[in-house]
């Protein structure tokens, strides 16, 4: 998702290209002066925007951040299945506080490194591949811990985890330990669940109605929680996903919630007409405050959410070539109803 | 800055709190108990790049109900009514398979097969378990599991890899401990050297060394020592 600097480089080299046609068919003529006066202020702020961050200039530029960020996460993969790999082949073979200093010391070291290169490299690439490493490798030290000494797994790793994802995701901007930290903490939180239920805190992961609390709570966090303005759109992202998929799966399975010793069926039906209500929230939710991404995450599943329907209602009863006329209809239906949309908040603008 | 040391002081408070806690439980156990190990319990050590552990087998399909697993302790664990009710009846259409619930369990080794070990008994909390030199005590989920008196679709004639797979008739349903936390201990590299050195045996159990298990005052499990 682009930042607020490459949206202001983008809009200003969008301007200079529209100005340049509008000039060439004859629509303005700038007097010298006043185009030399915008051009200037253009050239100080591009200038200014370059030296607080990376941004692109160009297209060709753009794609080559779109391969460094690519680079950035094959990267961090490769980094830590590396270190996980080391550590493991010479395991066995090392003494107790060997052990302990092999997985302690990296987050560490980690984190001081993740320092030296955000303060070295404007980009941030390398820094945030750096910190996601260091929230792998802390996940790894508390894991090798508790295997050393014969700790019962525990949710508060995901926590501890994910506290320390976001300290180096709001410390420093970055958004790839923003999603370590959003995972981290949202599973502890519905892990949660399971203390109601008398469930031990990894069968909370089988219980839905938490993650449908997660994914409010993530949806919402941009009005409550002070940060970088590029967070925004992961928080609510994410937010949607998790409710998104939550409710799929629960209206699909009413054995995944919480109140699954009453009628299965019954369950399923509150949640076909919950998943409605809330699908279509998002999506109006997501065009009427301009979240692209919000709108979309809530089609995809209002789409999926209808398809789900149609199976569970028709696919018996009708003749396949008819279910697929019908799923055709209403993908049409859908098409109609957004384009509809799509004019009334193009003939608003 | 401050958030970088603030990552670091999580990284250092969270490792401490594991070790200086774990250190002063090992520092005077609870119990101690002493197991004969056998090859066929051990895990890792030597070229393998698993780290090496002892391994908690037990028995599943135990026959003898181990104490705590009668109504009003599957009431103490959590379970319902209606699953409690069903225990010991052939499974029916209505019947609902309950959500594992997290117990304490006491094992034992069993004599006729020692590279297993057997559920005494089960309670929802530790202090409810008796504690003797012989049982060691564990974390575990119990589940409900079902025990089917026909053969199995798998011995049956024309039942293949690959092929259609038959309906299963509902056999009896019956409470156990479906898994121990953790399910292995930990083995540090010169307990795993002298344990595969001296265990020569690696088919049976016919070569054992015998090891304490020791019981922390707060629930910790580990091996103290081999003799």
């Amino acid at each position: 998702m682009p930042s607020a600097e490459q949206l202001r480089a983008s809009a200003i080299i969008a301007f200079r290209d529209e100005l340049a046609r509008l000039e060439a068919e004859g629509v303005v003529a700038l007097d010298p002066a006043t185009r030399e006066r915008i051009r200037a202020h253009h050239d100080a702020t591009l200038a200014a925007l370059a030296a607080a961050g990376e941004v692109d200039l160009s297209v060709t530029a753009a794609r080559l951040s779109a391969g460094m960020r690519v680079a950035t996460l094959l990267g961090t993969i490769a980094l830590s299945a590396a270190y996980g790999l080391f550590v493991s082949a010479y395991w066995g073979k090392l003494p107790l506080a060997l052990q302990l200093a092999l997985v302690t010391l990296p987050p560490i070291l980690l984190v001081a490194l993740t320092h030296v290169a955000a303060a070295r490299e404007r980009s941030g690439y390398v820094a945030s591949l750096i910190a996601t490493v260091a929230a792998i490798a802390f996940a790894i030290n508390l894991g090798t811990l508790g295997q050393l000494y014969n700790l019962p797994d525990s949710r508060g790793a995901l926590l501890v985890v994910g506290a320390f994802a976001m300290l180096l995701a709001y410390g420093y901007g970055f958004t790839l330990p923003l999603i370590v930290g959003i995972g981290g903490i949202g599973g502890w939180l519905w892990t949660l669940g399971a203390i109601p239920l008398g469930l031990w805190w990894r069968d909370g992961f089988g219980v839905i109605e938490p993650l449908l609390l997660v994914g409010v709570l993530a949806l919402t966090a941009p009005a409550w929680i002070r940060g970088p303005a590029k967070f925004a759109p992961w928080w609510r992202g994410m937010g949607a996903t998790v409710l998104v998929l939550g409710l799929l799966l629960v209206q699909s399975n009413g054995e995944v919630s919480a109140f699954w010793t009453t009628n299965r069926h019954t369950i399923e039906i509150v949640y076909e007409l919950v998943g409605a209500v809330v699908l279509t929230s998002l999506v109006v939710w997501g065009i009427r405050r301009d979240q692209r991404l919000v709108a979309q995450i809530g089609t995809a599943g209002a789409v999926l959410y209808l398809f789900m329907r149609l199976v569970d209602w028709f696919w018996d009863l009708l003749p396949k070539w008819l279910f697929f006329l019908l799923v055709g209809g209403f993908a049409l239906a859908v098409l109609l109803v957004l384009r509809r949309v799509r004019r009334l908040r193009v003939e608003a603008i | 800055m401050k958030w970088a040391i603030a990552a670091v002081a999580l990284v250092v408070v969270a490792n401490g709190v594991v070790l200086v806690s774990t250190g002063r439980e090992r520092a005077a156990p609870a119990t101690l108990s002493p197991i004969d190990v056998c090859a066929g319990q051990l895990v890792g050590g030597g070229t393998s790049e698993e780290p090496p552990a002892l391994r908690l087998s037990f028995a599943p399909d135990s026959l003898s109900t181990p104490a705590g697993l009668d109504a009003p302790g599957l009431r103490a664990l959590g379970f319902g009514e209606a699953m409690i009710a069903a225990v010991g009846r052939e499974r029916d259409s209505t019947f609902r398979w309950p959500r594992s619930r997290p117990a304490w369990v006491r094992l034992r080794q069993r004599p006729d097969s020692l590279d297993q070990w057997a559920v005494v008994e089960v309670a929802p909390r530790r202090e409810l378990l008796a504690r003797d030199s012989a049982t060691i005590v564990v974390r575990g989920l119990v589940g409900v599991r079902e025990r089917r008196s026909g053969p199995s679709p798998e011995g049956m004639p024309g039942h293949e890899h690959g092929g259609p797979v038959r309906l299963r008739t509902p056999g009896v349903i019956y409470p156990a401990v479906i898994e121990l936390i953790p399910p292995q201990l930990h083995l540090d590299r010169l307990q795993i050297a002298a344990l595969r050195s001296a265990l020569t045996d690696t088919v049976r159990c016919a070569v054992t060394k015998r090891a304490m298990i020791a019981n922390g005052a707060n629930g910790g499990i580990w091996v103290e020592s081999l003799r």
